[in-house]
């Protein structure tokens, strides 16, 4: 087992350790304690690992143009809460880019974004279930690739994966422990927004895909980037 | 104007993640007490600006929400107000709704607080030190915003004066937006290299590199980060003990608290004090020089 698992591993065992001893401390409030670590926790290993491995500098560039065009887009549709280019371009880096290029986009657009429209508790959260849908987009590159009908189907996916998420951070952070009731409520309320953010991530993802995948795809093999974290052949 | 304690970076982050930590997880209502008070006095002299009229009355709508749906959700007290739908809406669910609605706005003032406890400069400055690449990934995106969205403005302008796409049909302008939107990718893309094949140029990645540095760690330094992890500590052993327990539910109880108790929640109240009375000394200091010229 090489050096790189071994830090995951570690990683991993953190989770249950930092929360069981969090909770321990923060009896009543240990729902949101947990959950807060497991957002927190999970994006450090794939920090690490892109921290440890070799970038190169344009690689670098190239992650942070495309983490600053998903944050204007952000802005650039502001006056349409949930109608944002942001999981559209993370799952486009990821799929062609791969899949920890992807969780980064995702996870660092959440933290910067929030510069602008305002840093909470809920920082977290976002970073996690954004960095997680560019993560999976990643390891479903092949078939998100060729599918339209897929890639449509994921973006559908991600928009309810996203809601289900912040739902849960409403029920932790604005009522007591965790109640099945409230969470109902919450995710009934946010049918509308669920829905909305479904439908412009597969507007998205159909407007973006070609321009911005070919793009993509065209710095990759004239440059030579991301050669270790995406080897098969996107012409396949 | 607002003055910045001229402290090394590590020192406010740590009082504000210590602050942060407790009063998102503590469950006692003199802790909220005073993470709420600490944060509205530093925000309401240190940032004026801040706590606008608008801001103030949506903090307190999202309170008093957060306070009067709790009992809808959760019937566990002992006390009924009203029945509704048949079922208890009592007054110690009202009291916890309220408690927790005043620690979400409390952690939520204390965000707002970070904005102004750390210089911008130095924000990322600690970050850099751990995680390099993401630090660097962080600032340059930082300076990009504002780049794309004037890169953006300028072609609109060019085609605007140009007379292409001065259509005022909604799908005309939804599909010029994306041509726009297009173009910017290239072109960013494009300048990502450039400045990717720069930096290597000038060194980026190479060993031996020296990073420049506004920030240096005093004694001074040593010293204020010593008495927040020492007060952290107290309040802590107050928390792991069960001095500062309540429960509402069936009736509120509180832990007697004893001297232990009274200390942690007196170390918290110095705690969140911190920013407050340090903005404070500066003002008097800065008044003070000014009245001598």
């Amino acid at each position: 087992m090489n050096r790189r698992w071994l830090t995951f591993l570690l990683f991993f065992a953190m989770i249950p350790a930092v929360a069981v001893g969090g909770a321990l401390i923060f009896r009543e409030r240990h729902y949101a304690w947990i959950s807060l670590c497991v957002a927190v926790l999970t994006c450090l290993p794939i920090v690490y690992d892109f921290e440890q491995r070799e970038t190169g500098s344009a690689e670098l560039m190239v992650l942070s143009v495309l983490t600053s065009l998903s944050v204007a887009g952000r802005f650039l549709f502001a006056w349409l809460p949930g109608f944002k280019p942001v999981t559209a371009i993370t799952v486009i880096t990821a799929i062609w880019l791969g899949a920890e290029p992807g969780f980064i986009v995702g996870s660092l657009t959440a933290l910067l974004s929030n510069f602008y429209f305002g840093q909470g508790p809920w920082t977290p959260f976002q970073m996690f279930s954004w960095g997680l849908i560019g993560g999976l987009a990643g390891l479903l590159a092949r078939p998100l690739r060729k599918h339209k009908v897929l890639l449509c189907l994921y973006g559908v996916f991600a928009g309810v994966f996203y809601s289900l998420i912040m739902d849960l951070w409403s029920t932790f952070w604005m009522g007591e422990g965790f109640s099945l009731a409230r969470y109902l409520t919450y995710a009934t309320a946010a049918i509308p927004t669920t829905i909305e953010y479904a439908v412009s991530n597969v507007i998205f993802l159909l407007a973006l895909t070609g321009p911005i995948g070919d793009k993509l795809d065209r710095i990759r093999v004239k440059y030579g980037l991301f050669r270790e974290t995406e080897n098969e052949d996107p012409a396949d | 104007m607002v003055v910045r304690p001229r402290r090394h970076p590590l020192v406010p982050l740590t009082l504000l993640l210590s602050v942060l930590l407790i009063a998102m997880f503590a469950q006692t209502p003199a802790l909220t007490l005073f993470a709420f008070i600490g944060a509205t006095l530093y925000l309401a002299t240190a940032a004026r600006s801040v706590l606008t009229m608008r801001s103030v009355i949506g903090y307190l709508i999202l309170w008093v929400l957060v306070a009067v749906t709790n009992p809808l959700f959760s019937t566990g007290g002992a006390t009924p107000i009203v029945f509704i739908g048949g079922r208890p809406y009592t007054r110690e669910a009202l009291l916890y709704g309220i408690h927790l609605g005043g620690m979400l706005i409390s952690v939520l003032l204390w965000f707002r607080c970070e904005t102004f406890l750390v210089a911008e400069e130095n924000r990322f400055f600690l970050f850099g030190r751990i995680a390099p690449k993401s630090a660097l990934l962080i600032s340059s995106v930082l300076r990009f915003v504002p780049l794309l969205r004037r890169r953006a403005e300028a072609m609109r302008g060019a085609q605007t004066a140009v007379g292409v796409y001065d259509d005022p049909d909604w799908l005309h302008r939804t599909r010029s937006t994306m041509t726009t939107w297009s173009a910017l990718t290239t072109w960013s893309l494009e300048h990502a290299i450039d400045a990717g094949a720069a930096m290597k140029a000038r060194g980026y990645g190479l060993p031996g590199r020296t990073t420049y540095r506004t920030c240096h760690f005093t004694k001074t330094d040593a010293v204020c980060l010593t008495a927040i992890l020492a007060l952290d500590a107290v309040t802590i052993a107050a928390l792991a003990t069960g001095r500062l327990d309540i429960s509402y539910y069936p009736e509120i109880i509180t832990a007697r608290a004893g001297l232990l108790g009274r200390c942690g929640i007196a170390a918290f109240a110095v705690l969140t004090l911190l920013p407050f009375f340090s903005f404070l000394k500066e003002d008097l200091r800065w008044c003070y020089y000014r009245s001598k010229m």
